[in-house]
């Protein structure tokens, strides 16, 4: 059930938390005290010696009035004489009221903590995840009863209803023998160790507490459980397992449950630490079945709080540390087990709005350095749509986010230059950063953090594929847009402060707000202006729609949402990354429209990234073609869709079916995209080991050339040797030198 | 949908597949909370009315968008959902009235193949296991007692004795028969020692699951070849073969699916529907998921098992190019039902339906002609499952609405006119607007291109409209422009060469 790579994750995970390592230890360390207890306990913990009671620890003294009655004269004279009570060798951690040794009692507690807190989840997890799962899998009556029952039983504090069971049930205890007394190991042991023999030779264990505390916690683990069957019973390889004729019993067994174990495991520890709490409070509340617990040593120590502290202090600690020691390696379990997502001189010609050069963008991830991006190259004119089309992990998307400073850690932006035409910011900038100024150009790179955050909006503006996790949920459309309005307005009044609506928050405006009448931060012009940004998008009836949650809308409404927000600021480039992708054709032909009509009347500069061959064909006066984080093929649509020099080009085009002419066979590319981890890169052509046309050159780095072009007015460039040679058979790469 | 129509009606032997009237709705809300509040369920009409056969050896396609219903017909008629309502018929039998036993065997000989190729695999199993697991609910594999089994015989140098060989009845668990015989090949070898001669036996393919023991007979010499690996390792033995043949490694049977890319996960996919053997897979958004190049393989790779194995193929796609490509014949779907069915070739290139043609001219060609194609688009949305439109589904968008026989109205002024009437039905006016604008003048705007008596009327439902009285305005136009569209469902009808199409434009 555990499989290698999990494994892997933990010891990871282990090696760089350390707080992990500390939760391990302690709870090893928890395991090991309870486990060997009649070894390590110094005393018998139940033998009384009222002569030895209150011992301080070692390294502490107390003092006592003693009174002494003596005879004198005739009369019976007392006097008062204060005495130090000293700390004994042998109780290093002193004893409580009755002589009974606190650190022998401490070791056995732990043994009471960690079979009601091990047992209590296990009969708890147990009951909990067999009805959720049957509850979550089947629904119906059953998952309905389960989940009002679950949601009234947790109406009750857990310990209120542990208390009410206990008081039904009584408080019956099992013996249980100790096994080391039993073998007769304990006391040879102890004799040689020099320690006192005479260990207790069984073990109280608190039944009706772990029946108890399993009951009362086993909802959490039906909760759990059913929320994971019933969003796995709808996974595909489920139904495939039906398909193949799975009996319902199997598909539990062996899918539901094997994929539900992390969060459960989870919630095990999780539980595991509460019902150590648990148990405490119900042995300090007196309602346990013994009285070797934390919890009523806690409750007989209270009373001497003031005099001898560590009756309570004591076990009081060993909770603290039993309970974070679980949580941490829950926390360890979780962290492991979830690891998350894992890991994805400028020209003076004047017409390009955006030049970018040598941008390069790498991920620094666990598994090594993924060159996500690498020198990419390409200019955007005025008012032209320009295309970049690649299959999924080609590094398009990353190229967009990179040109807008958005890339996320582990990614970083390591390299290059994205040269962006403002006459007005150039000017601005020539003193104070001359390094980031050419011209009209200015290096939105090289810029202030601040001037670049300005530039999102007015200069650069962005629609994401999915448009319902791109907006908020919580907020109508028409305030979403209205903030974007409200930002650009704010920032063009004063570019300096740019500041969104999550800053200012704090005490001074919560005070404010309560105190002046309601202000909000959108004004009623950006309010106005929300609803003529939805009017020309094309979405009806504006302003009922502007009022409205993004779950009302359907996902070509909510694209076009979406582009309003991007219009909010009237930005000079748009920059599209796949914007049609999750819509059905119908409604991408609407939304490509859309974008034409706006990129004119505007006179945007777009640029449109997609995987979409047909889409860049409708769109785009320019393409460049990415592969493994290159651009290996930029040009005029005409060069790159007629007069493809890249075998790669090539090959995506001959890898789509016609829709007008039924080929009978497609000339796919062969083998995978490659692994973009450094690490496995090298100096060569990354296309080289899927290349019909590979050479022994293809070996070494390859630059970008300039090809044939079909029009005069564009570059052809192609990142291969093809460019300026022909395919010479003899020259051919083998097959076994493509692996290597 | 009634079943007149031709074509639906042949039921004959080729038809391996038979969609009769299927029906699935989906009850939303009805939870107790609802009951307790008195909350009405209402269903989603996911599938309503759906009829059509695959034929034995051809891939039908079901193409449609988002929504149509085009996913929950293949997993109800696998009996993967309950159908509400219908029949089919597999092989001429209904597949929702099977006893266990035959339930059984028609998971052995339907299968299906996913979409995503990231959940369609137990992220906790061995590819091996993925593949197998089919095999190990089944018991399989088990010897098919039709099978011969035979032995071809090498005798080594220098036995001069007869030499007999017996074979087990279950060899056909392990070697594939061929025409009705598994073979497998023996070596006898003899080895002569000092004191004693000694014979060897050995098989010569599938030396891991068979064995070969000699025994030493007066007259003869007899070899007996058995099957001695455990079912376990046949399975896991037959997986890495499926794994091979789907252009994956076999040595590859340990790995989990994360550790393939896509496009091998789903070619995982195509081995586990393999396994058992099936005669017919509906193949469910099998290449959407995937990078076009690793499409073109898996396509091919469809394609290629098909031939060799004599596969049905129902193929659900929402890309008209891959459904282009691969299908014999196609049915095209909206909102529940289909819309047009027939040969591929004649869909592309004639469609009948409105919304085939829609759906056609919506999709961007990979060519330079496409570079600023403006696309006649469908206006709005696809309805809501939860409340069809009467009469035909795709009335409310249609194009081509048919203008009511009585009154002389242009194309496109009939359908602005439709659309205010929704507007009007759904409330969705703001009657301020109406009036300050003016009727007349909204109706300028909103519906133009019609005058004379039609005008007038549209006028008069936008005064009611000013007043706030939305019913008497939706009255009144309903009066004059009801179409045939919105009053009865269009039936199948025969369209060009050998297609059915619902729509009245074809009665």
């Amino acid at each position: 059930m555990i499989s290698p790579r999990t494994l892997r994750n933990l010891r990871k995970e282990l090696r760089s938390s350390a707080l992990a390592k500390i939760g391990i230890v302690l709870v090893l360390a928890m395991i090991l005290i309870a486990a060997f207890a009649p070894f390590i306990a110094l005393h018998n913990p139940t033998n009384q010696n009222l002569d030895e009671n209150n011992l301080p620890p070692m390294g502490f003294s107390r003092t006592t009035e003693e009174t002494t009655s003596e005879m004198v004269n005739g009369s019976l004279e007392l006097t008062n004489e204060t005495v130090y009570v000293n700390a004994s060798a042998s109780h290093p951690m002193g004893t409580n009221s009755l002589g009974q040794d606190v650190y022998s009692r401490a070791v056995y507690g732990a043994r009471t903590s960690m079979m009601v807190g091990v047992l209590g989840t296990l009969l708890a997890a147990v009951l909990g995840v067999s009805v959720g799962l049957v509850a979550g899998f089947y629904r119906g009556r059953v998952d309905d009863a389960l989940m009002r029952f679950a949601d009234v039983s947790l109406a009750f504090p857990s310990l209120v209803l542990a208390i009410a069971l206990i008081g039904l049930w009584g408080r019956a205890a099992v013996d249980v023998p100790d096994p080391f007394v039993v073998l007769g190991l304990v006391d040879p042991v102890r004799s040689a160790l020099g320690l006192p023999t005479g260990m207790p030779d069984s073990f109280v264990l608190p039944g009706t507490v772990i029946v108890v505390v399993g009951l009362v916690n086993w909802v959490w683990f039906a909760r759990i459980a059913r929320g994971e069957a019933l969003s796995i019973r709808e996974e595909e390889y489920v139904k495939a397992a039906r398909a193949l004729g799975a009996s319902d019993a199997r598909i539990i067994g062996r899918h539901v449950l094997p994929n539900a174990t992390t969060p459960i495991l989870v919630l095990a520890t999780i539980q595991v630490a509460a019902i150590i709490l648990l148990e405490s409070s119900l042995s300090f509340l007196g309602f346990s079945g013994t009285t070797l617990s934390w919890g009523f040593d806690i409750s007989q120590g209270r009373a001497y709080l003031s005099t001898a502290w560590w009756i309570a202090t004591v076990p009081g600690l060993a909770i603290v540390l039993a309970v974070i020691g679980v949580n941490l390696v829950g926390d360890w379990l979780r962290d492991a087990l979830d690891p998350g997502i894992e890991g994805e001189g400028v020209s003076e010609m004047a017409d390009e709005i955006l030049k970018v050069r040598n941008l390069t963008t790498r991920f620094f991830t666990e598994e090594g350095q993924v060159n996500a991006v690498e020198h990419v190259d390409f200019d955007v004119r005025d008012g032209e749509v320009f295309g970049i089309v690649g299959e999924s992990g080609s590094g398009k998307s990353v190229t967009a986010l990179s040109l807008i400073d958005l890339v996320e850690t582990p990614g970083r932006i390591t390299e290059g230059e994205v040269w962006y035409r403002d006459a007005d910011l150039a000017e601005e900038h020539r003193d104070s950063h001359p390094e980031a100024v050419d011209g009209d150009y200015v290096d939105v790179r090289q810029l202030p953090e601040a001037t670049r955050r300005w530039l999102r909006g007015p200069a650069f503006a962005t629609i994401f594929q999915d448009p319902m996790s791109s907006l908020n949920p919580s907020i109508t459309v028409g305030e979403q847009i209205a903030e974007a309005v409200e930002v650009q307005r704010r920032a063009r009044a004063n570019p300096r402060r740019t500041r969104s609506r999550t800053q200012g928050y704090g005490l001074g405006r919560l005070i404010a707000g309560a105190v002046l009448p309601s202000q909000s931060y959108v004004s009623e012009e950006s309010e106005e202006r929300a609803v003529e940004l939805l009017e020309r998008v094309g979405i009806p009836d504006p302003e009922q729609r502007a009022e409205e949650y993004p779950h009302e809308f359907s996902g070509g409404m909510l694209q076009r949402a979406m582009v309003a927000q991007a219009l909010a600021g009237e930005p000079d480039v748009l920059i599209a990354d796949e914007p049609t992708t999750a819509l059905d054709v119908t409604i991408q032909a609407q939304i490509l429209n859309l974008l034409t009509e706006l990129q004119e009347e505007e006179d945007m500069s777009v640029v449109l990234i997609t995987h979409n061959l047909g889409v860049i064909a409708r769109m785009c006066q320019r393409v460049g073609v990415m592969y493994a984080g290159e651009v290996v093929e930029r040009g005029s649509l005409e060069d790159v869709f007629e007069n493809p020099v890249h075998p790669y080009t090539e090959g995506l085009l001959g890898s789509i079916p016609d829709i007008e002419d039924p080929a009978p066979r497609l000339s796919p590319i062969e083998g995978n995209v490659p692994s973009l981890l450094d690490a496995e890169m090298g100096e060569k052509c990354y296309f080289a080991d899927r290349c019909p046309k590979a050479m022994t050159s293809c070996l070494t780095d390859i630059e970008e050339h300039e090809a044939p072009a079909a029009t005069d007015d564009t570059d052809h460039l192609v990142r291969c040797i093809l460019a300026d040679r022909e395919y010479d058979e003899s020259e051919a790469l083998g097959s076994a030198a493509k692996q290597g | 949908m009634t079943e007149t129509a031709p074509e639906r009606e042949s039921t004959g032997d080729d038809a391996l597949v038979e969609v009769r009237n299927l029906r699935k709705y989906y009850q939303d809300g009805g939870g107790l909370l609802d009951r307790v509040l008195g909350r009405e369920a209402t269903s989603v009409k996911a599938v309503d009315g759906v009829s059509f056969d695959v034929r034995e050896g051809e891939t039908l396609g079901l193409v449609g968008e988002s929504g149509c219903g085009k996913s929950t017909t293949g997993e109800t008629l696998l009996r993967l959902r309950e159908a509400t309502d219908g029949t089919v018929a597999f092989d001429g039998e209904n597949v929702f009235d099977l006893d266990d036993e035959s339930m059984s065997s028609f998971r052995r000989r339907a299968q299906i193949v996913f979409q995503d190729p990231f959940s369609s695999l137990d992220p906790r199993m061995t590819v091996g296991a993925i593949v197998a697991e089919g095999m190990r609910i089944h018991g399989l594999p088990e010897s098919d007692p039709t099978v011969a089994t035979a032995a071809e015989l090498t005798v080594g140098d220098g036995i001069d004795r007869t030499v007999e060989v017996s074979v087990a009845e279950d060899l056909d668990r392990v070697v594939e028969a061929e025409e009705g015989v598994a073979r497998v090949s023996v070596s006898v070898r003899k080895h002569e020692g000092d004191d004693e001669t000694r014979y060897e036996a050995s098989v010569d393919s599938h030396a891991d699951l068979l064995g070969a023991t000699v025994e030493d007979r007066d007259t003869d010499l007899h070899v007996e070849v058995t099957v001695t690996g455990s079912a376990n390792a046949i399975r896991k033995k037959r997986a890495g073969d499926l794994l091979e043949r789907v252009g994956l490694s076999a040595d590859q049977v340990d790995r989990y699916p994360h550790e393939f890319s896509g496009g091998q996960r789903q070619r995982v996919g195509i081995a586990r529907a393999l396994a058992l053997d099936p005669e017919f897979i509906v193949l469910d958004e099998p290449v959407s998921a995937l990078d076009v190049s690793v499409q073109a393989q898996v396509l091919n790779l469809l394609d290629e098992l098909q031939d060799e194995f004599g596969l049905t193929y129902l193929f659900i796609a929402h890309d008209l190019s891959v459904v282009r490509h691969i299908c014999d014949r196609v049915a095209v779907m909206y909102l529940g039902r289909v819309a047009e069915l027939g040969p591929t070739d004649e869909i592309f290139e004639n469609p009948d339906h409105p919304y085939t043609e829609a759906l056609l001219e919506s999709v961007p060609r990979a060519e330079v002609a496409e570079q600023g194609r403006r696309v006649a688009t469908l206006a709005g949305d696809v309805p809501s499952p939860r409340n069809p439109p009467s009469g035909c589904r795709f009335r409310t968008r249609c194009p081509k609405v048919i203008p009511p026989d009585d009154i002389e109205i242009e194309q496109d002024a009939f359908r602005a006119v439709m659309n205010l009437r929704e507007e009007i039905e759904a409330e969705n006016l703001d009657p301020d607007e109406v009036r300050t604008a003016d009727p007349a003048a909204y109706r300028k705007e909103e519906v133009p291109g019609i005058a004379g008596e039609n005008a007038g009327i549209v006028d008069e439902a936008l005064e009611a409209v000013a007043d706030g009285d939305f019913d008497t305005a939706a009255e009144t136009l309903r009066d004059r422009f009801e179409t045939v569209c919105e009053t009865t469902p269009p039936d199948d009808s025969p369209g060009g060469d050998g297609t059915v199409v619902a729509c009245h434009l074809h009665d």
